[in-house]
């Protein structure tokens, strides 16, 4: 079984990771928020391909947004155990 | 091809190229979402307790949206490239568009020997604006026409069909009926050049009979 420090120390390194991730996150948010910007270039088109394109990109967006809660969340109760630990 | 349809595949290569960066870095994020829930999960070997357990939760779940992002955003790039392949087929290939692997508008546009023959009809015909009217003007306009078409056979390329109207697509229309227009001018050219060949010969030769 592993020491409270060895479990600390694991969980630090689980934070580190979820943190990549949630700034990895944040990235793809301010890359699609630049395709939207470029999508801009079809001018409103009606065209089905071009709405299936931006449909999609919401919804890339909308999960960006779920992924970087759910990662904060992950943190968030991680450190509530460590403190919990003493 | 016109700026705006130059200027339109130059922008969806940007688009393209930045929904490909967007989607690796959604793939990144996903690998460190899925090392942080496994190192919650070794952090919660032999114990149960539920804020852990949720902590595994919300990292799983994280791992598997983030990837979920990244599918969606191919999705979104394919869709894309559907629409940039009705604007020039084959521009962006069949599949997901990676950046460099579609041609960039200038490439796309830039016509390849002078461009297509209505084109280079439309400029030779620029050219002529200001000469005289009346037959030397159609003579000038049947000249284009052969000029155009050039000593040997030539098959007059056709710009690929668009599926949506644009000044482009005006353009090429324009085109195509101006090069009907042309060959009929030259038709009637060289026809009534014969036929005032035909009206000296007679001249002549009632002269020479007296």
């Amino acid at each position: 079984m592993s020491s409270v420090e060895e479990v600390k120390a694991t969980l630090a390194q689980a934070d580190e990771s979820a943190d990549q991730a949630r700034s990895g996150m944040a990235g793809v948010r301010d890359g699609i928020a630049e395709v939207r910007r470029l999508a801009g270039v079809t001018h409103d088109s009606r065209d089905p391909d071009v709405e299936a394109g931006h449909a999609r990109l919401r919804a890339a967006d909308a999960e960006v947004v779920r992924v970087i809660r759910l990662l904060g969340e992950a943190m968030e109760l991680s450190e509530r155990y460590r403190r919990s630990l003493g | 091809m016109t700026a705006s349809v130059e200027d339109l595949l130059k922008g969806m290569r940007s688009l393209l190229g930045a929904i490909d960066n967007a989607a690796v870095s959604a793939t990144r994020a996903q690998a460190d979402a899925q090392q942080a829930q496994g190192r919650y999960q070794q952090a919660a070997t032999g114990t149960a307790h539920p804020v852990l357990v949720r902590a595994v939760a919300a990292a799983r779940t994280a791992a598997e949206k983030a990837g979920r992002t990244a599918r969606l955003l191919a999705k979104s790039a394919d869709a894309y490239t559907a629409y940039v392949n009705k604007i020039a087929p084959g521009a962006a290939g069949a599949t997901r568009s990676v950046p460099g692997a579609m041609p960039d508008g200038e490439a796309l546009t830039t016509p390849r020997t002078g461009g297509s023959l209505s084109r280079r009809l439309g400029q030779r015909i620029k050219e002529t604006e200001n000469s005289d009217d009346g037959l030397e003007h159609a003579a000038a306009i049947g000249n284009d026409v052969q000029s155009a078409f050039g000593a040997g056979t030539v098959v007059p390329t056709r710009p690929p069909a668009v599926a949506f109207t644009s000044p482009f697509q005006e353009r090429v229309s324009a085109g195509d009926a101006l090069l009907a227009a042309l060959t009929l001018a030259f038709v009637g050219i060289r026809a009534a050049e014969k036929v005032d060949s035909f009206v000296r010969r007679f001249v002549r030769g009632k002269r020479e009979r007296g």
